[in-house]
């Protein structure tokens, strides 16, 4: 049972640490997810908004500066449509090249692309141009306005080759003729300068496509030509202008105002999700880190409120389970009012068991005494018939002197049996008693024992509860002594104790047939049924009842040597009688 | 289950997150990038491609290399010095592919990670390999040597290399040879090994050209050996009788390539080899494995005719 009721037992305080446990963690997580959701969709957006903006501006930057290129072209273009000779061109063309840090070079071709004029500042230009590619005469010619190329490499100076952007217009000229392009080379220093430092979240950044999705500058630039980063160019050139999200990039796309270029914007979502991730990863831990804090204060305190009274009340319990008699506990310190109410019906009905044992075993020992009044109180018929037909017997073969010495025996043998009803008599008293029963059966077992009696004198004063002796004697007489051939013996002795100088030993020895060890078992056990006389047994009980476990009868027994029957009591003195 | 035991197991997690909170604010990464050389063309879009990673990737580099191409004692110091100054991995352009190896080892030992571009070098320990295929590019060199020719044209070819011990010198000349010795009509007549310098270089594909006039294919195996060969072309007039090839770009060749000495130039990709580098670096160092052990960066073969295709523009002209 016990086994059986430990196996489901689960302690109080591990269930409150289960339970708060899990209720901050699903309070924790639904907070989490909650938030996650939310913030990522406000990043999202806000992401979304902050591309658009910043492509926004961008292109307008990128605007300004083709309308600020166009501006330069149609000031040059109007210089050689006007000039009156070619080295009064070449020398206000130099001006402007060097006041002009992005002008690499400015060009008069014929059309058909033979170069009138070049200019490029102090460079020197190749004999023999192998290939000119800042000449396009089918882009040039089909051009309403003005043509812009796309990047490529400027190959007209000895030992240069930079990367440019032409952009070309027609003109006439009285000089050079009619249908001559005028065509400027663009470095992309300018270029860069708004789109380098342009960033869109963490790794976000801008580049510039043409119409037909061609890069045309990009921040990595030269990762894009050594082929270590693509861009889908063809996925930009088919989205409109506008935000769009598409495998976790957001493309932001803006059209200068001439068409000719587009600004794309690149946004990973992924990065903001890998640093929203962190972000989360860092509050959850937090939210842990707090909830664990808040959770071991609350226990503390909880265990101290809770745990620690109901912990006592088992402790109380069990202590009481084991030790019922000398048991003390105060409850109600207790503040939860359950467990004080608790601790008060458990203090309460402690009281009342522990009550009810002390009555239970006081009414035990009333009814015993009740019982052995009773008991002594009755006459065994048998040897009082005996006895009297002894007597009779005597006074008919006129041994008056016998018959009266029986008599005599037999009253005062119940003078002392009833002694005023007490329980306790002397000793003496009692050695007297025993004596008289000795004389009775002396004379009815005629020569068949002897007795003595050895008493310390000193112990006479002594008491002892009343027929203590007189049982033991009886049975000794019954037991060994009937059925003997030989002269029994009796030998009664009365000593304080060796091993105990507050005990008083009282022996009854025969040197009768003897018991075995289950006889002597039996005979403390069992009431004696044949006779309403008082049995070993009685005495037994009757002592352990007055004195404690300590006292009682120990029976030592040898077949066909004899038996001897122990008494201990404790040694009292007359004072003492009212104790009982 | 007592509460004491309880209570230390949460004393534990809170400790435990409060650890994982901390342990991600590291330090930021160190990588060393030692070059053969500093002040050629290749070298510059090397360490263009070293930066651009370095920026990419948020580590912190360095871009060293001796003045002498042939030096490798410093190349054994600078890298001491890089382990020394705590670099989570170098990146190696081995001078000689052996007389590194006892250093690297040591370094590697250590626990720095070794990536070698460009040249490799003769140890296991080296982790990656990033760089051409020197055998292809000397196949590509030796198509490019033959196919300006007849077809039952006699073509008689010198070589002019450098340092003896650079492991992509020699490939680049096996290569070279292996795809010229299953030719019938082409046999190599000469080969000289100069230091990698311009003016050495030149002055030995002069001596080349002048010893034995038979020479109509000449070979430079790097930029320096390629200048010189394209100068020695130039300074004896010979643009119209002798095809030059030779490897890398710089202006100067490419001038050459647009006027004529040079015929065809085997271009790498020096950017790349920069960039990855240092990108793999980074990511052996976070405990990313490599994918096998050499990664090959592309080749190109340029030559009058495609100098100034769009693509070929962005291969050979370096952006700022």
């Amino acid at each position: 049972m016990k086994t059986e009721r430990r196996r489901f037992s689960v302690s109080l305080s591990a269930l409150s640490i289960i339970a708060i446990t899990a209720a901050a963690a699903a309070a924790v997580s639904v907070c989490i997810a909650i938030f996650a959701t939310v913030y990522s969709e406000a990043l999202l957006r806000e992401t979304k908004l902050g591309a658009e903006q910043t492509v926004q501006q961008t292109a307008l930057s990128v605007n300004n500066y083709l309308d600020s290129m166009r501006d330069k072209l149609s000031f040059i273009s109007s210089a050689v449509s006007e000039s009156t000779s070619a080295d009064e061109l070449e020398d206000e063309i130099s001006v402007i090249t060097r006041m002009q840090k992005d002008i690499y070079a400015v060009s008069v071709y014929d059309g058909e692309g033979n170069i009138i004029s070049c200019t490029g500042g102090d460079k020197e230009l190749k004999a023999t141009v192998y290939q000119n590619l800042s000449f396009d005469k089918e882009l040039f010619g089909n051009a309403e306005d003005f043509a812009l190329s796309s990047p490529h490499v400027q190959t007209m100076f000895n030992g240069e080759y930079p990367w440019v952007v032409t952009l070309a217009s027609k003109t006439d000229s009285h000089v050079f003729g009619q249908g001559i392009y005028v065509a400027i080379d663009f470095e992309f220093s300018e270029i860069a300068k708004y789109i380098d430092n342009v960033g869109i979240g963490g790794h976000g950044y801008c580049f510039i496509t043409d119409s037909g999705g061609n890069i045309i500058y990009h921040p990595q630039q030269q990762m894009i030509f050594s082929g270590l980063k693509t861009e889908n160019t063809e996925l930009v050139k088919s989205l409109v202008d506008g935000v769009h999200y598409k495998d976790n990039i957001i493309y932001t796309l803006n059209t200068t105002s001439d068409k000719l270029w587009r600004v794309a914007g690149v946004t990973f979502t992924d990065e903001l999700a890998i640093e929203r991730r962190t972000q989360i990863v860092v509050s959850i831990a937090f939210s842990f880190f707090c909830c664990a804090v808040i959770a071991i204060v609350v226990l503390l305190i909880y265990s101290k409120i809770v745990n620690e009274p109901v912990r006592s009340l088992m402790r109380a319990m069990k202590a009481f389970e084991r030790h019922a008699d000398n048991f003390s506990y105060t409850g109600g310190t207790e503040t939860v009012s359950e467990l004080r109410v608790l601790s008060h019906s458990f203090e309460h009905m402690a009281k009342t068991i522990q009550n009810l044992m002390e009555q239970v075993h006081r009414e035990e020992k009333e009814l015993r005494k009740t019982e052995l009044k009773a008991l002594q109180a009755q006459i065994n018929p048998h040897f009082l018939y005996n006895t009297l037909d002894s007597i009779q017997w005597m006074c008919e073969q006129g041994k008056t002197k016998d018959a009266a010495e029986m008599v005599r025996a037999l009253a005062r043998l119940f003078r002392i049996s009833i002694s005023k009803g007490r329980e306790l008599i002397t000793i003496k008293e009692e050695l007297q008693h025993a004596e008289n029963y000795l004389i009775i059966q002396s004379y009815r077992y005629r020569n068949q024992f002897s007795y003595r009696i050895e008493a310390d004198p000193k112990l006479d004063g002594c008491l002892c509860n009343k027929i203590t002796v007189q049982p033991l004697i009886e049975n000794a007489i019954y037991h060994g002594l009937d059925r003997m051939v030989d002269e029994g013996k009796i030998l009664v002795t009365v000593n304080q104790a060796e091993d105990d100088e507050n005990d008083i030993l009282i022996t009854v020895g025969d040197n009768g047939v003897g018991m075995t060890k289950e006889q002597c078992e039996k005979i403390l056990k069992k009431e004696r049924s044949d006779s309403g006389g008082i049995g070993v047994k009685n005495v037994n009980d009757r002592l352990k009842i007055y004195f404690g476990e300590k006292y009682g009868l120990t029976i030592e027994s040898e077949l066909d040597v004899g038996t001897k029957v122990t008494a201990r009591i404790p040694k009292l003195f007359k004072e003492a009688e009212n104790e009982f | 289950m007592s509460f004491k035991k309880i209570l230390s197991l949460f004393l534990t997690l809170a400790l435990l997150f409060s650890l994982c909170a901390c342990g991600k604010s590291d330090d930021k990464k160190y990588i060393a990038v030692i070059a053969k050389a500093v002040d050629s063309d290749f070298w510059h879009n090397v360490k263009n491609g070293v930066y651009s990673a370095a920026t990419e990737y948020n580590v912190t580099v360095t871009f060293e290399g001796p003045e002498n191409e042939e030096d490798y004692e410093t190349q054994n110091a600078l890298i001491e010095s890089a382990v020394k100054n705590g670099a989570g991995a170098i990146v190696l352009s081995a001078i000689d592919f052996n007389k590194s190896v006892d250093t690297v080892n040591a370094a590697v030992r250590k626990g720095v990670k070794v990536i070698t571009i460009d040249s490799g070098l003769n140890s296991d320990s080296v982790s990656l390999f990033i760089g051409t295929d020197n055998i292809a590019a000397g196949k590509a060199a030796g198509k490019a040597a033959i196919d300006g020719f007849a077809a039952e044209a006699n073509i008689y070819i010198g070589l002019v290399n450098y340092n003896a011990d650079t492991d992509n010198g020699n490939q680049r000349e096996e290569g070279f040879r292996q795809y010229i010795n299953s030719r019938n009509n082409a046999q190599i007549l000469a080969s000289v090994t100069e230091e990698s310098n311009e003016e050495s270089a030149t002055a030995a594909a002069k001596k080349l050209l002048t010893q034995d006039s038979r020479i109509n294919v000449i070979v430079g195996f790097n930029e320096w050996m390629t200048l010189g060969v394209g100068n020695a072309v130039q300074e004896l007039g010979l643009s119209e009788k002798v095809r030059a090839v030779g490897f890398d770009s710089n202006i100067s060749s490419v001038s050459m390539l647009e006027t004529g000495e040079m015929d065809a130039l085997i271009v790498q990709n020096p950017f790349a080899m920069g960039y990855l580098g240092v990108q793999k670096s980074a990511e052996l160092i976070s405990g990313e494995p490599t994918d096998g052990n050499t990664l090959y960066t592309t080749v190109t073969t340029v030559t009058k005719e495609n100098l100034f295709d769009a693509d070929i523009q962005k291969i050979l002209f370096r952006f700022n």
